[in-house]
């Protein structure tokens, strides 16, 4: 049987008509008219008639995937839930070809010149290093037409992405903007539509930097710009997950009205692209009995190791004699695995022997963007790491660490 | 004529897909979301979903106590409730359905708000079965296990607010097909449904536990009607169905099945500018425009006799939140002079024949209206009857949106596929409830009960009651009085039901089981305190009548002097007493004795004392 074929059956004794659409070893899924899908056993199914099957509807929309056009907004799409939908015959997640029918509910969409390229379709934890850059040449593309830039991205990674970019654009003319959605669109009650709106909107600001568009809260009344350095994913489903750790956020969305709620850098004149990352960089995170050799095994022939420690920025004097041992050919760095507030190595023993040891505290820093931010430098400037990983360059530091 | 019902039930305990339980209270906080319609797995918007859509609609959501994020559909469904998917399978053997292998559960778009996800979670559990009625057996087409929707609480402005706390109960729905002869036929066959659903021990059996869809054809296209709330309705609501499409039909022979063209909507807003209708006013004030349109064609169709076309568009209107739609068969109304009438008709150009509608409205809503008003009045003409309606709690229908179609339902990706195994549909066995014949030959066979108290047990619910006690209680024939008759006759004489916790200090036990003489608490109930003080039935019966009448608490009834049964010395004195005021035989005696004294009494003992003092002229 074809996927789509109409057939008779019969279960238990009787019989019913309906749709082939998949089967396992053991069962076979038949949709009834009604439009229920019902899942049966293999050997209490039993074909009576298979009906010739019909010319396979074309699907009606053919894949767009036009270039960048100019002076508009150019959204580029790599997948994740946003821009994915589930494909009802084989249960595969597939890009979504038309993404228009995502934004064509938004008020006064005639006003914006919208250009949709996919460049990627994969579930966020798969991007790397690798696709950062390809993110970030397409986006200085589509910029270089004049184009503001919103990604459609997976939301589990989607602050790395956002930090990459937000270092890799030294100077940027126009706003880009991450966007994605907790619940697919696919469902009538998806936030991806809402989240959408509002990154048109921010990418209409005058604004040279990256920011996340994402619910402010569970209704659907509101949604905040977050600067791409300084923002966190703090709840695995709901819609509001995404939080800007220890500030406001740059600007919200509500009721087809922007409105600016703090600091937002003004567009460049040029774009500057550092296209290089150095991946060869660690992120750890430390644990009670955390052994020695474990973190020494982490932390071995990496140029940079960014440490999650306890509360202030500590780890385990076991841990320290490790780091002493690595401190020459190595990097190390200082997060708190508490995430909001700063990294303090004054206050305690533990602390100032770590800083005897040459850990660097990075403040406020999120442990996750100082890991690209240290990618990042050791990729273009890397005599200058200590001193630049612990200067403010996109906001992803307060400075207060002298 | 066909009917087909779909019966809705709800199940207590556990919601569906989360551990909250159905029982809940608001909470205070809010959320407000808006809704989308996305395409169905076969890439079409369904015409339901997208009627929905054209009214734009904002949601708001009231928190309750039982309800976490998948409520808020901030978080996927848990796995499903195996005590609500174990009763779903034994409804569907009772029904003589074939259970599925699995159970698979799919999405139902249902954009009005009402779920917070845009869909409700509904799977079939059981197919193609039947129950039996004295009209011949009537096919179960399924029997489903779904989620119910949010509780509406109100809607205005275009804003419709809804509760959570029903979001997510169990719900089981069980759909007959079209085999159901006439509104007489439909209550029997909701009755003995009905039956199967009540007799589970998980019922909810709340105020709105059982919700009935009535599907109904009479040659002009399938109409379901949605929430017809109690069974007596269903008769009702359908003879007014009936009703409504006969003339219908005759309106449409009138026009020879050629729609009138409703005109365009004229701004008739200045002719108001000083009117006396403060209904008008008070709207331009709050810049509406008053608009009219002209019904060729129409006079006297609208509300007069039987036609009621009037109303048929006026559901339209109301959808969209415009909230009236006047017409010309129902002028002068409204606080409306003769002179705004006329001139509200030359604006419209009406000629005798024709019918005029009026709405009150901003520009825009009305714009949108006039197609949707034109689409109906073709519909009507050419007898496409077709559509969802929703039955008022008088008896009566009106419209609601078009039908929904298949292209509404894709699968739930977030519950994985259930087994149905061996096992499970073993442990079910003794789940399956019985048929009432089966429980009204056990009832006479096990208590002794006659044939009429079977009967009336399981008419009057009270199945799962008198046999949560029934076996604690030595006599079941006084238990059947008790509540057939003595507990009824107490609640009419004060004039309200007898709460929860009376039945438990009267019986000792809610509706759950247990021990009949104390309640749960250890405290004793009044049967139990019949039984330790050896009360007879006319004690237990004033006792009752005390505790239910005078509102006299359990724990001073032992006290109470008149409980004590008066002994023979006691009466004598009494019938003398009687006897020398006047008249006294046996017919009269018992009442004579009755209004004498407040205590209880064995009219038996009284009778035979009587007689004996007769007999030796002691009177």
């Amino acid at each position: 049987m074809l996927i789509g074929q109409k057939v008779d059956f019969s279960y238990k004794g009787a019989e019913y008509t309906g749709t082939f659409i998949s089967s396992s070893d053991d069962a076979i899924t038949v949709k009834l008219g009604s439009g229920y899908n019902i899942t049966l056993n293999r050997d209490s199914f039993k074909v009576i008639k298979e009906y010739p099957p019909e010319s396979m509807e074309k699907d009606s929309l053919t894949e767009i995937n036009q270039e960048c056009g100019e002076d508009g907004i150019c959204i580029l799409t790599t997948g994740g839930t946003i821009g994915s939908s589930v494909d009802y015959k084989t249960g595969a997640v597939k890009p979504v070809k038309d993404i228009s029918y995502l934004y064509n509910f938004v008020n006064n969409i005639d006003q914006f010149k919208l250009y949709h390229e996919n460049i990627e379709n994969m579930l966020s934890e798969n991007v790397d290093a690798g696709k950062w850059l390809t993110f970030a040449r397409k986006a200085r593309d589509a910029m270089k037409k004049g184009n503001s830039v919103i990604i459609f991205h997976g939301t589990d990674t989607m602050q790395y992405s956002a930090s990459a970019l937000s270092f890799m654009f030294e100077e940027q003319t126009e706003p880009v903007i991450f966007t994605g959605s907790q619940r697919s669109s696919d469902r009538p009650s998806s936030d991806a539509f809402l989240n959408i709106e509002g990154s048109i909107h921010f990418a209409s600001m005058e604004m040279g930097e990256v920011g996340i568009s994402m619910h402010t809260g569970t209704s659907d009344d509101s949604v905040s710009l977050y600067r791409g350095t300084r923002t966190r994913k703090m709840h695995t489903s709901s819609r509001n997950a995404f939080i800007s750790i220890g500030e406001p956020c740059m600007a919200k969305y509500s009721n087809g009205k922007v409105s600016q709620e703090s600091y937002i850098k003004k567009p460049s004149e040029n774009i500057v692209l550092k296209d290089r990352l150095d991946e060869n960089v660690g992120l750890i995170y430390f644990y009670p009995g955390m052994r020695g050799e474990d973190f020494y095994n982490l932390s071995y022939n990496k140029k940079a190791v960014i440490i999650m420690g306890t509360g202030l920025g500590h780890v385990s004097s076991g841990i320290l004699a490790v780091i002493k041992k690595l401190s020459k050919e190595t990097a190390f760095f200082m997060a708190s695995q508490c995430i909001y507030g700063n990294v303090n190595m004054n206050v305690y023993s533990t602390g100032r022997d770590l800083l005897d040891a040459g850990v660097i505290p990075l403040g406020n820093m999120l442990a996750e963007t100082a890991m690209v931010k240290a990618m990042y430098i050791l990729g273009n400037y890397p005599d200058d790491l200590n001193k630049l990983m612990k200067t403010n360059m996109k906001g992803e530091i307060e400075e207060i660490v002298r | 004529m066909k009917i087909g019902l779909e019966i809705h039930f709800q199940l207590k305990g556990n919601k569906l897909f989360c551990s909250c339980s159905t029982e809940g209270t608001e909470s205070g906080s809010a959320f407000q979301r808006k809704l989308t319609p996305v395409m169905g797995e076969m890439g079409m918007v369904d015409s339901a979903v997208k009627y929905e859509n054209i009214r734009n609609r904002e949601f708001l959501y009231r928190v309750s106590s039982n309800s976490c994020l998948v409520e808020k559909d901030e978080e996927p469904p848990h796995p499903v409730n195996t005590e609500a998917l174990n009763t779903a399978i034994a409804i569907s053997e009772a029904l003589n359905c074939k259970i599925l292998d699995y159970a698979s559960f799919m999405r139902k778009i249902v954009i009005d708000g009402s779920n917070t996800s845009g869909f409700q979670r509904t799977g079939i559990i059981g197919m193609d079965g039947y129950i039996q009625t004295s009209g011949g057996p009537v096919r179960i087409s399924t029997i489903t296990l779904e989620e119910d929707a949010c509780r509406k609480i109100s809607e205005k402005h275009g804003r419709a607010e809804y509760s959570l706390d029903r979001l997510g109960i169990p719900l089981i729905e069980i759909s007959t097909e079209p085999d159901i002869a006439d509104p007489e036929h439909a209550l029997e066959t909701a009755k003995a449904i009905g039956h199967f659903v009540m007799s589970m021990n998980n019922f909810r059996g709340e105020v709105d536990s059982i919700r009935q869809d009535v599907n109904f054809s009479m040659g002009f296209g399938r109409v379901e009607i949605k929430g017809v709330s109690k069974l007596s309705f269903i008769k009702d609501t359908l003879d007014y169905e009936i009703k409504r499409q006969e003339s219908l039909k005759e309106i449409s022979d009138l026009f020879h099945g050629k729609p009138p063209e409703i005109g365009d909507f004229i701004d008739i807003t200045d002719i108001f500018n000083n009117t006396g209708s403060s209904m008008i006013k008070k709207a331009i004030t709050s810049g509406k425009s008053v608009m009219c349109a002209r019904l060729p064609g129409c006079n006297h169709l609208m509300k007069y006799g039987n036609y009621r076309l009037g109303r048929e568009l006026a559901d339209v209107a109301k959808n969209m939140g415009i909230g009236g739609l006047m017409h010309s068969d129902e002028f002068p109304a409204y606080g409306l002079t003769g002179e705004e009438l006329s001139q509200i008709y030359s604006a419209a150009r009406k000629m005798d024949e024709d019918a005029v509608i009026v709405v009150i409205a901003d520009r825009d809503s009305t714009e949108s209206l006039s197609p949707l008003l034109k689409e109906r009045m073709n519909k009507i003409i050419k007898l496409d009857l077709a559509e969802t309606r929703a039955a008022t709690t008088n008896g009566e229908t009106r419209y609601l949106r078009p039908l929904a179609g298949k292209e509404r339902m894709y699968p739930e990706t977030d519950i994985p596929l259930i087994r149905i195994t061996e096992d499970i549909l073993e442990n079910i066995k003794s789940m399956v409830p019985k048929s009432l014949d089966e429980i009204k030959k056990d009832l006479i066979k096990k208590y002794k009960l006659s044939s009429v108290e079977a009967e009336s047990i399981i008419n009057n619910n009270l199945l799962s009651l008198f046999m949560s006690l029934s076996d604690g209680f030595k006599n079941p024939s006084l238990l059947s009085r008790i509540l057939l008759q003595v507990m009824p006759e107490f609640e009419k004489k004060r004039g309200t039901k007898l709460t929860q916790e009376e039945i438990r200090d009267i019986l000792g036990v809610s509706i759950s089981g247990g021990n009949i003489y104390r309640r749960d608490d250890g405290i004793k109930s009044i049967i139990g305190i019949a039984r330790s003080r050896g009360w007879d039935r006319n004690t237990l019966e004033l006792a009752l009548s005390l505790y239910i009448l005078n509102a006299i608490p359990v724990s001073e009834l032992e006290k109470r002097p008149e409980l004590v049964p008066l002994n023979e010395a006691e009466i004598r004195g009494i019938i003398n007493e009687l006897s020398e005021e006047g008249q006294l035989n046996e017919k009269n005696l018992i009442v004579m004795f009755r209004k004498k004294t407040d205590h209880s009494f064995d009219p038996r003992l009284v009778m035979r004392i009587f007689t004996e003092m007769k007999k030796s002229d002691k009177l």
